[in-house]
């Protein structure tokens, strides 16, 4: 119980964090590695995979120092309270972007912002509902008329099934 | 709620589905008493660039009379990506039926040829027509050991001269770099500010421009040795540009273009792509306003139209595959 | 070869009631547009491009300056009321503006940054219009070798940035070498480090990585924020409250002037960067903004004063002026704005060249009077628009939020119109947050995303040009040398700077740190 709570508290450390980073690198790297365009020669002499592998490296290494150095015990000042659910907060946002995004090209612009600003407003606390949908259409509508008064391409036009 | 509109949207989509096909199947035979009905709605455009290049102020321009000509208007659409080819490879996945036309230029060319893997073969394309061609010019410092071909060729028999431009320009001097027997260091700029800067600054022998480049060098500050295309220079560029600016075919030298091709899907019917170039020519010859407009742009219209350019086309892709062999 | 006659002529072309009115319009649409997350200074100049079709010479150049001029301070309104830089040149703006805007003293930020701005725009304009000839001479000693000593300068300079745990600012550093290499070799062409992903050939768009990173990702963080309170309602009507309420804090002369060593430090290096081509105004901000941070410790750069918003935003303004010198000397176009106002000159049928200072000397002079008035303009109308967001920036989050969401990707996409930066910027946003999370500084990223394949591209171009040979590629000349004594010499200074500071209050430093970063969470 004690020793779990120990290895939680650690993982927030800077040390905990470092380890995690320097093994994604290593990954990254073993995969660049494997890679045929990794290796190929280009005519200057330096391979196609000596500049993207000096990155991984530089972090790798970096990574390393990170959980040697005299702040390894540390624990950053917002690491404290992060928890997984956050992570999932935080797709969740930009997985709800990309499927706004997606509908767009269905629904037009207006109608898919109005419903993605309606349930993200109301999700974050904007009451009473109603006000979240006027806010929600009112906020759609300007930007699709600024976007297209400046002749800026948008993701679908203003209401693709009715052929607008 | 989304589930009522995921199936109006099948449905809706389903039944446009079923016209287009019907349409599709119906059109070569209208097509086959020598006056299709195509074009019937507006015709999509790709520019596989971003707003505000050369290719993108080019399709505007053009675009602008394109009622007047097609009786239809062009639907411009930029799809940048992937060095120019994500366009093309989105142009590929549209029906061939005449509806989405895709500007080149030699970038998706060398973008295709250059990978191992690329998105698509730079065959696919059938062309409809040219509109301009570049022109890679070889510039050299005034006064310098190179200022004219035969020195330059003397000057190479000792060293390696070193050479600066963009990809495509850089393959135009190879190209006759080669035939000429002259060894080159071909030092690639994405950029043609920092090419030029590097030449004036003498921090390379010779450049590879254009011709519009080339106006802000020569005279005062460089010299064209040759203009390496087979194409000659406009009287009055070649007057501003210091005057008989030598062409690779004086030197016996098989020289180098570089089209703006617009082309269609390879499956789209001859009639239709046709047709297309019969009215792309009136539109960039016969309109009063277009050509002017170029004009004042500092553009050029050259045009060779289908089946020629789509003929040349092909040999032009494998040449270029040649020449970037000497690149290397 | 001053032209006294032309000089007249120029002044009657360019103080028309026709003139002023396209000049003012122009400001007007850049400083909009710029504050528009994705809309950068050349989206919106080349939308405009196709209207100067229309106009004369004068009244084509002050559209296509104005909007220039005007974008460029347009896009720190939304990084210092948002969080949310309108364009990549104002990222390095969010630090200090957000938090000033965070601390209620918005109003202060965005006006330092239009003040700043236009002085230092200003003066470069000045220096342009003086020694531009000699300017772009100089800029011609800068070959592959020197510009490959001057990006180690730029990154060596920039060890400012990577805050007090500096193995977390070089592992932003390195994962900004890491992204900057992915696309395509910049000598051969091939396509590398594109993890089978055809449409990463292109690279990774600095648009989207930007709004990603520093616009997403504190979406994002302000988003869980406030799911994480509770009882939001009465709140919200509080806010919506102060948004038609009284004023904030202005700025004073006094204030104005205090920050005159900052704008001194964009100005320098503002035109400096800005007559090389390539670099940009988002290197110059940067820059200026870590120079000014080194430099001045005492200034407290980075904890929410307005030194930093002056110096960065002096940095990018100044570079508006001197990206016109290559262009006017050379015709060389030493950034993309820079190439599309050669454009709108073509279409007036003007080549630039040298010879367009015999040729067209009206239009130069035109030119110069109205890189000069733009400013003024700028000044009037940024002061409008300023006043106007930073009231949008008290704006309650919980509708903030949502609606910048929805800005960041209508914007990451309508910059190039590609459908696959929208992905990227969203991908780059939760990884911004992981990032902030762990307490891993962004700016050092942002810059060596930047510098780092400029710095690949001109070593193995020189590297190339010298035939293989590694030393007389690279120390080929005085300029070489002396600028590599230079990165060497900051390298060494930093280091014992680091080492004398630790000495000196390891611990008292350490405690007042941790108390001013509590007292600053409290406050948020």
């Amino acid at each position: 119980m004690s020793a779990g709570r120990n290895v939680a508290h650690w993982l927030r450390t800077n040390q905990g964090v470092g380890v995690l980073i320097a093994i994604a690198a290593a990954l990254l790297f073993y995969y660049l590695w494997q890679q045929d365009w990794y290796h190929r020669v280009q005519r200057d002499r330096f391979s196609l995979g000596f500049f993207p592998g000096l990155g991984v490296v530089a972090i790798f290494v970096c990574a390393v120092a990170i959980t040697v150095d005299q702040w390894r015990k540390e624990v950053a000042a917002d690491m404290a309270t992060v928890g997984w659910l956050d992570l999932g907060w935080a797709l969740l946002f930009s997985g709800a972007g990309y499927i706004l995004f997606q509908m767009m090209e269905l629904l037009g612009l207006p109608l898919a912002a109005t419903i993605f600003l309606f349930l993200l407003m109301t999700l974050l606390g904007v009451r009473p509902w109603y006000l979240a949908a006027g806010i929600g259409v009112g906020v759609a509508i300007i930007v699709f008329v600024l976007f297209s008064v400046l002749g800026i391409r948008l993701p679908g036009g203003f209401f693709p099934l009715l052929g607008i | 709620m989304q589930a009522v509109i995921n199936t109006a949207g099948k449905s809706l989509r389903a039944g446009l589905l079923t016209v287009a096909c019907a349409l599709l199947a119906a059109s070569p035979l209208a097509l086959a008493d020598g006056h299709g009905d195509w074009p019937e709605r507006d015709i999509d455009f790709i520019i596989p660039f971003g707003a505000g290049g050369g290719s993108d102020a080019w399709a505007r321009t053009i675009g602008s009379g394109a009622r007047d000509h097609f009786g239809v208007n062009w639907n411009l659409q930029n799809r940048p990506g992937a060095g120019a080819t994500l366009g093309w490879e989105y142009l590929l996945d549209q029906p061939a039926d005449g509806y989405t036309v895709y500007l080149g230029s030699p970038t998706p060319v060398l973008t295709a040829l250059m990978d191992d893997d690329p998105l698509v073969d730079p065959n696919e394309l059938k062309v409809a027509g040219y509109i301009s061609a570049f022109r890679s010019l070889i510039v050299a410092q005034n006064d310098g050991p190179m200022s004219d071909w035969e020195s330059l060729v003397e000057h190479a028999s000792e060293s390696p001269v070193i050479i600066a431009g963009t990809s495509a320009l850089l393959v135009g001097a190879a190209n006759v770099f080669e035939q000429a027997g002259i060894e080159a260091i071909y030092v690639p700029y994405s950029s043609t500010g920092e090419a030029t800067s590097d030449f004036l600054g003498g921090h390379v022998d010779l450049l590879a421009a254009t011709a519009s480049t080339a106006l802000g060098i020569a005279p005062e500050n460089g010299t064209v040795v040759l203009n390496s295309s087979d194409i000659a220079l406009a009287d009055d560029v070649d007057e501003q540009l210091g005057g008989n600016i030598p062409e690779a075919a004086d030197y016996g030298f098989d020289g180098m273009r570089f089209p703006r091709p617009i082309g269609f899907h390879p499956d789209t019917p001859d009639e239709i792509v046709a047709e297309f170039s019969e009215r792309l020519e009136s539109l960039l010859t016969e309109d009063e306003s277009v050509p002017a407009m170029l004009n004042r742009m500092g553009e050029e219209v050259i045009f060779m139209g289908y089946p020629e350019a789509n003929e040349d086309f092909a040999l032009l892709v494998d040449r270029m595959r040649g020449a970037l062999d000497l690149l290397d | 070869m001053f032209q006294p006659e032309a000089l007249l002529e120029s002044l009657h072309l360019v103080f028309t009631l026709n003139t002023m009115m396209w000049l003012a319009i122009g400001v007007f649409v850049g400083v909009g547009l710029g504050a528009i997350p994705g809309l950068t200074t050349s989206t919106g100049v080349a939308l405009m491009l196709p209207l100067t079709f229309t106009l004369n010479i004068a009244g084509a150049l002050g559209l296509v300056i104005g909007l220039y001029k005007g974008a460029l301070f347009g896009g720190s309104i939304s990084a210092i009321s948002f969080a949310t830089p309108g364009a990549p040149d104002s990222a390095a703006t969010v630090f200090d503006g957000y938090k000033m805007t965070q601390k209620g003293k918005g109003r202060k930020a965005l006006l330092t940054s239009l003040y700043s701005s236009v002085t230092a725009d200003s003066l470069s304009d000045v220096v342009v219009i003086l020694i531009a000839p000699a300017m772009a001479l100089a800029a011609l000693q800068f070959g592959p070798s020197e510009r490959t000593w001057l990006m180690f300068l730029a990154i060596a300079l920039l060890g400012a940035l990577s805050g007090r745990h500096v193995a977390k600012g070089m592992m932003a550093a390195a994962i900004g070498l890491f992204i900057g290499t992915i696309g395509s070799d910049p000598i051969a062409g091939a396509a590398r480090n594109t993890f089978g992903q055809g449409w990463l050939r292109d690279g990774v768009g600095l648009v989207p990585l930007i709004i990603g990173i520093f616009a997403m990702s504190r979406m994002i963080e302000q988003g869980i924020e406030i799911t994480q309170e509770s009882k939001l309602g009465k709140k919200v009507k509080g806010q919506m409250a102060d948004l038609f309420g009284k004023d904030q804090e202005g700025l004073t002369f006094r204030e104005y002037l205090s920050n005159w060593r900052e704008m001194g430090i964009g100005l320098g290096i503002g035109t400096f960067v800005g007559m090389l081509p390539g670099l940009g105004a988002t290197v110059a901000s940067f820059l200026s903004y870590g120079v000014a941070k080194r430099f001045l410790p005492h200034k407290k750069i980075g904890t929410g004063v307005m030194a930093g918003v002056a110096a960065a935003e002096s940095g990018n303004n100044a570079t508006a002026g001197p990206t016109l010198v290559p262009l006017l000397a050379f015709g060389i176009p030493g950034s993309a704005t820079a190439a599309l106002i050669g454009g709108a000159l073509l279409l007036q049928g003007i080549t630039p060249s040298p010879r367009m200072f015999e040729l067209h000397a009206d239009v130069v002079y035109a030119l110069f009077i109205i890189l000069i008035l733009a400013n003024v303009f700028n000044l009037v109308i940024g002061r409008g628009f300023a006043f106007f967001y930073a009231k949008l920036g008290a704006v309650p989050k919980p509708i903030l939020v949502p609606t910048i969401m929805v800005l960041a990707i209508i914007g990451s996409y309508g910059a190039s119109g590609n459908p696959y930066d929208v992905g990227v910027m969203l991908f780059f946003g939760v990884f911004g947050f992981a990032m902030r999370k762990f307490g891993v500084p962004e700016a050092p990223l942002v810059i060596t995303f930047l510098i780092a394949p400029m710095l690949e591209e001109n070593l193995r171009r020189a590297i190339l040009i010298s035939g293989g040979d590694w030393v007389p590629g690279l120390f080929n000349s005085p300029l070489s040398l002396t600028l590599m004594a230079l990165a060497v010499a900051v390298l060494i200074l930093s280091y014992r700077m680091k080492f004398s500071e630790k000495l000196d209050d390891m611990q008292h430093q350490e405690m007042e740190e941790t108390a001013e970063e509590d007292s600053a969470k409290k406050s948020q």
